[in-house]
């Protein structure tokens, strides 16, 4: 067997090689040269509706009424431009809704696109769901930069921090493209066919929320258009209160320190900004039985409050539906389809409109 | 996966090798049993175990055990026969990949490492023919063909280079320092480098929705170049380092493809087990049937259709699909091109300058860089991906 090396100069090489690549980010943060903007212009659509969420953070200025914020679930769940309808005739004005959400959860990744958003435009309720997820998020090279929201770093564990620190080493090269070439937004981003649904629809016109024409197993084959007679009603929903606590059942399953550092983070930065802080329910298909509203962070302690738990129970919420027929709701366990949102959606309207108006007084 | 996995992993993985370790040092039957058993065990529980699915574990291994005892009780029976039957032999594990490559069996069964075992154990069977190994018993083919390092992606690492280790007195020693450096370096380039490398290839650079320029498509190239070097020669290095820890010489994979100064020099550079097999097992008797049947004097048109079948076939044993044949037979054309302009050249220059242009420094400056860049263009074609083509035609048409 040969040496892995042919010389020490080669193995000098290497060693630098490794060393430069390590210390990459350190080299990209004191260059300063980074716009913050960038690392959203650089990710894969994999990752999710990027281009609209960079539009939404960093061109568009004016104030926004409800932010729903977070994984893929929020994007499939909700009607945005049905929420906009509503509070729009509420306020007797073209009320500004969206929703910017990205593939798989976690609130690592919730709380660093979230405080974009924050810290570039004035957002008056945002709704987040349950977001635990695996930490580092899967896609963090993207967005974690050295020198950015370095300030949250600070309090996390070392090894957290140098699992931060890996994502960053991983994105930095990507970075350095800024050097090479200009780094543009294509303002006819939707039109390109990544960005497109089965039927044509966009992210546009859609406000960042999707409408998935899937069956179960995400097969467009399977998908039923179907409209269910259920019993619930909007009266349903419940709002975490003393007198509604035995709606609502927080356990530790995939509690995660992590998670739950930048879940209070996100608390906190929604504290500093004025936003009203809403933590949706949003039930998955083998939750379908369930009586009470299942949380797995436990919010309610580390908001000190501040933030409000709104759902409508799962067995409530599918009541008077038959299990095949509460399947065509979903394309898999975790995601409402198109008929799944169109049901949803109306139920829990009134009660998110409810909350925006107390933590605005304006209807 | 998690913490517990990871550590319970490399854990087993340490067992097995000081156990390996231990073994080829020792003697007799009972040594090539225990060999066999235990490589099997390793390779069943790191490729095929999955708690979700048991039965299903069980039985797809069963089946890999099936083929590898039907291919050696073939082996044990006809390689000394006269005429054609000699070749079943020989034959038998290229037909079983071919089958098993193909669907339904492919589904049924994914024989994780079929590609490369089917080709050690066939050029086995050329080496116990060519007097160059003894014929193997079968506990010493089960070790051989189920050795856990090389079993994946190779190297093709010849079954008398692997018999060596256990030869007694007459092996030569792998210092531990050298083969644990080779895993190391081996798995910096396999998880770190080639995944600094993956976040600038075609999808992950090309497939945002967003402004693209065509220094993108350049980056995205050599990127992908790249990580498939840092990928595939990461985990031959930790293939070849693991079992150099065993003291078992594994054959050679890669020598600095981007030094390659031609096509030629940049296939004795990559996947060199390869090419090695495919000139033993295709070129050499394809030429020599050509040149029996063109004449001697066409030779060098021998020579070109024999280079350009092994390639197209090794573009097909990529994969199956137009991209993996063209290619195969974009390396076939280059080669063939380069044998004839090193022909041409060498009538040309005459011997003593054809010797000058070879020192040449520029001029091997200017032949690596073209021979880099035909490989990265070629990989496009490997890479192949609709969505990504249609980027780069995007980007190249709208300037």
């Amino acid at each position: 067997m040969r040496p892995v090396f042919s010389s020490t100069r080669q193995a000098a090489a290497f060693g630098a090689l490794l060393g430069i690549l390590l210390l990459l980010p350190v080299l990209i943060a004191k260059m300063g040269w980074l716009d913050r903007g960038d690392a959203y212009l650089f990710v894969n659509k994999n990752a999710g509706p990027f281009p609209w969420i960079y539009q939404q953070i960093f061109i568009e200025t004016n104030d926004v009424d409800i932010a729903f914020v977070g994984s893929s679930r929020m994007m499939t769940d909700i009607s945005t431009p049905a929420v906009k309808r509503e509070l729009s005739g509420k306020l007797h004005a073209d009320a500004e809704v969206f929703t910017i959400a990205w593939n798989w959860g976690g609130y690592d990744a919730l709380y660093t696109i979230a405080r974009d958003l924050l810290e570039h435009r004035r957002v008056r309720m945002m709704v987040v769901c349950d977001d635990l997820g695996q930490f580092p998020h899967p896609f963090g090279h993207y967005w974690l930069r050295m020198g950015e929201q370095s300030d949250v770093r600070a309090g996390m564990p070392l090894l957290a921090q140098m699992s931060c620190y890996a994502n960053e080493v991983l994105g930095a090269p990507r970075c350095l493209l800024k050097l090479v070439r200009p780094v543009q937004f294509d303002s006819h981003w939707d039109l390109n066919p990544f960005y497109l649904e089965i039927d044509g629809a966009n992210f546009k016109e859609q406000l960042g929320s999707m409408r998935k024409r899937l069956g179960i197993e995400a097969n467009p084959a399977n998908f039923i258009p179907f409209q269910p007679r259920g019993l619930a009603t909007p009266a349903d929903a419940r709002v975490y209160s003393p007198a509604s606590r035995d709606a609502f059942v927080f356990n530790d399953a995939g509690r995660d320190e992590y998670q739950l550092y930048f879940a209070r983070k996100l608390a906190e930065i929604c504290r500093q900004h004025g936003t009203w802080l809403v933590a949706l329910y949003l039930p998955a298909l083998d939750e379908r039985n369930q009586t009470a509203i299942s949380w797995r962070a436990p919010w309610r302690e580390f908001s000190n409050g501040s933030a409000m738990l709104v759902g409508i129970p799962a067995a409530r919420l599918f009541a008077g539906i038959s299990d095949a027929d509460v399947q065509k709701l979903f394309y898999n366990n975790d995601h409402m389809n198109q008929n799944g949102q169109d049901y949803f959606t109306p139920l829990i309207i009134p009660a998110l409109l409810n909350l925006y108006a107390t933590s605005t007084n304006s209807f | 996966m998690d913490a517990p996995t990871i550590l319970l992993g490399m854990a087993v993985a340490a067992v097995y090798v000081a156990l390996c370790r231990w073994l080829v040092k020792k003697q007799g039957r009972l040594r090539e049993i225990t060999f066999a058993l235990l490589n099997i065990g390793i390779v069943f529980y790191f490729f095929f175990w999955d708690s979700a699915h048991p039965m299903v574990s069980v039985k797809t291994m069963g089946v890999y055990l099936l083929i590898v005892l039907g291919q050696y009780l073939v082996l044990d029976h006809f390689p000394d026969r006269p005429g054609w039957i000699s070749w079943i032999g020989f034959l038998l594990p290229i037909g079983i990949l071919v089958v098993f490559r193909m669907q339904p069996m492919h589904s049924l069964f994914k024989l994780t490492g079929l590609s490369y075992l089917a080709f050690r154990t066939s050029y086995l069977v050329l080496e116990v023919r060519n007097g160059i190994a003894k014929k193997p018993n079968v506990w010493e083919y089960f070790g051989f063909a189920f050795f856990a390092p090389t079993l994946s992606v190779g190297p093709i690492s010849p079954y008398s280079l692997h018999r060596q280790a256990f030869a007694g007195s007459g092996r030569s020693e792998i210092p531990v320092g050298r083969a644990l450096l080779r895993v190391i370096v081996g798995m910096v380039k396999y998880r770190f480098l080639g995944a600094i490398c993956d976040q600038l290839t075609y999808f992950p650079m090309l497939a945002t929705g967003q402004v693209h320029h065509r220094i993108d498509v350049v980056i995205a190239a050599v990127a992908y170049y790249l990580y498939l070097y840092c990928n595939f020669s990461g985990f031959c290095d930790i293939a070849i380092g693991g079992a150099g820890l065993m003291g078992i010489s594994v054959a050679e994979n890669f020598d600095n493809p981007f030094a390659a100064r031609n096509i030629k020099d940049y296939w004795n550079r990559w996947h060199i087990t390869l090419s090695h097999y495919m000139r033993d097992v295709v070129f050499s008797p394809l030429s020599k049937a050509l040149v029996r049947l063109l004449g001697p004097a066409r030779i060098n048109h021998a020579v070109a259709i024999s280079v350009f079948v092994v390639f197209l076939l090794i573009g097909v044993w990529h994969g199956v699909g137009w991209k993996y044949a063209a290619f195969g037979m974009a390396h076939g054309l280059a080669l063939v091109v380069n044998l004839y302009y090193t022909l041409m050249l060498k009538r040309w220059l005459g011997k003593d300058m054809f010797a000058a242009y070879n020192r040449n420094p520029l001029i091997r400056a200017v032949a690596v860089a073209l021979t880099f860049s035909y490989v990265t263009a070629a990989l496009f074609i490997f890479h192949g991906n609709t969505e990504v083509i249609q980027t780069v035609r995007a980007i190249f048409g709208s300037h």
